[in-house]
């Protein structure tokens, strides 16, 4: 291998950027972290794009602005999120941001992730018993759910997400779902922002074998997107698109 | 003088540590690209080149090259941690702007946030500055982007073979 970059030159360019761009992004760091979440919203948003669904967005804020969640609280209805049409076959999917996701073994039981993917009729928003309205998406909607971590992988972060996985879409874990590298929906994704340890590369390697989940690491993006999406894990969905509902009580909780 | 390289253990308590040639300098470009961007996304960068460029003398076609491919291949590393911690994330905001535009709408806000038109402008310009960075020193940006250590050695090894090939072509036919 023959070297082509000379290192004087690097090191220059690169202090020239900094020098150019330092204050701009030392004065917006924490907004610039906190973008790495949308990233991956708009990388999910952006699969379903590549795969002939049309775009729309759901409850616009003020002047028509797109107004990202970034907190569990709060109905679906106060923040925007986008919804995909199939232009052929008619699919909707409803892409959201930080909506609670109903456990599939007890309705009771919730978790947000930051992104989940639902058919419109599993975005419900229901009372409780004590009068309040809560927003979640139920066990039976959800199509897939995206975790992003801030932190250096793990092994207690990528085996505990198995049990999320467990939880939340047991049929990934217990292999009843058939995946496949082609297009269709995609499997639960785990998301690290932090650089991997060989032994993490290793257990990702390992579950994404065994189990129904995709697991990305910092390095695998670029584009403002995640990179490979034609090496993920994705599914068929042998379910029947249902037509857009609003559900203003909670039979399955009694809530 | 700069300090140069660093020796480094692997995660088994050092019974196999690897060591970094001392020749390698694996600390100027990072030093260069993070030193004035703050310490919230300069940390970041820092540690996580520092933990792949540990785990560089691991990979078996990274040992067998000689110090100046090395350097190299720790230098397009830095690229590739800077572009993940800083420029990713202006890109992905700039492309969901994109997006959220062609959606029909007019701006975007995360939580209270309002992402503002100079904000926009200065992700542009930024992101911008950064690709010119990598023109000059002929870097392709899919290099920066890699599932495994071993797959970004390879990827760069392969890239210096394709470029040296070209320019044997070229010297063979000078006329093309």
């Amino acid at each position: 291998m023959k070297p082509w970059i000379d290192r004087k030159i690097l090191e220059t360019e690169a202090e020239g950027f900094v020098k150019r761009n330092g204050y701009f992004l030392r004065t917006h760091a924490a907004r610039i972290s906190g973008l790495v979440e949308v990233a991956v919203y708009n990388s999910v948003v952006s699969f379903y794009e590549a795969q002939e669904y049309k775009l729309n967005v759901l409850f616009p804020g003020p002047k028509k602005s797109f107004v990202y969640r970034l907190k569990s609280s709060g109905l679906i209805t106060g923040f925007s999120c986008f919804e995909a049409v199939h232009m052929t076959t008619g699919e909707t999917v409803l892409i959201l941001q930080n909506v609670k996701l109903q456990s599939a073994h007890d309705d009771h039981l919730y978790y947000t992730p930051d992104i989940v993917v639902c058919s419109p009729s599993g975005a419900i928003t229901a009372e409780q018993k004590n009068g309040r309205r809560h927003s979640y998406v139920s066990k039976d909607g959800v199509l897939t759910f995206v975790e992003v971590k801030h932190l250096i992988p793990s092994p207690e972060l990528l085996f505990s997400f198995s049990g999320l996985v467990l939880e939340f879409a047991p049929d990934f874990i217990a292999g009843c779902i058939a995946t496949t590298r082609r297009a269709g929906h995609l499997t639960p994704i785990l998301v690290f922002t932090g650089v991997p340890s060989e032994h993490s590369e290793r257990i990702a390697q390992s579950l994404t074998k065994r189990y129904g989940v995709n697991i990305i690491f910092c390095t695998q993006k670029t584009e403002g997107r995640i990179a490979s999406f034609t090496e993920l894990n994705k599914y068929r969905n042998s379910q029947q698109s249902a037509l857009p509902v609003t559900v203003t009580n909670d039979p399955q909780t009694g809530l | 003088m700069k300090e140069r390289g660093h020796t480094y253990s692997s995660d088994n308590g050092g019974a196999d540590s690897w060591k970094m040639n001392l020749q390698v300098d694996d600390k100027s470009l990072i030093t260069a690209l993070t030193n004035g961007i703050g310490a919230v996304l300069g940390r970041r960068a820092r540690s996580s080149f520092f933990e792949l460029a540990r785990r560089l003398p691991g990979v078996p076609e990274f040992n067998g090259l000689e110090v100046s491919s090395q350097q190299q291949i720790v230098d397009i590393l830095a690229l590739a941690v800077f572009y993940d911690t800083v420029v990713f994330p202006l890109k992905g905001g700039m492309a969901f702007q994109e997006i959220a535009k062609r959606a029909g709408v007019t701006h975007v806000r995360i939580g209270r946030d309002k992402l503002t038109d100079k904000f926009s402008r200065n992700m542009q310009l930024c992101v911008n500055d950064f690709h010119v960075l990598l023109r000059h020193v002929e870097v392709p940006v899919d290099l920066l982007s890699f599932a495994t250590l071993s797959n970004f050695v390879r990827g760069v090894i392969a890239l210096a073979e394709q470029r040296e090939n070209e320019a044997l072509d070229r010297q063979k036919d000078p006329g093309d």
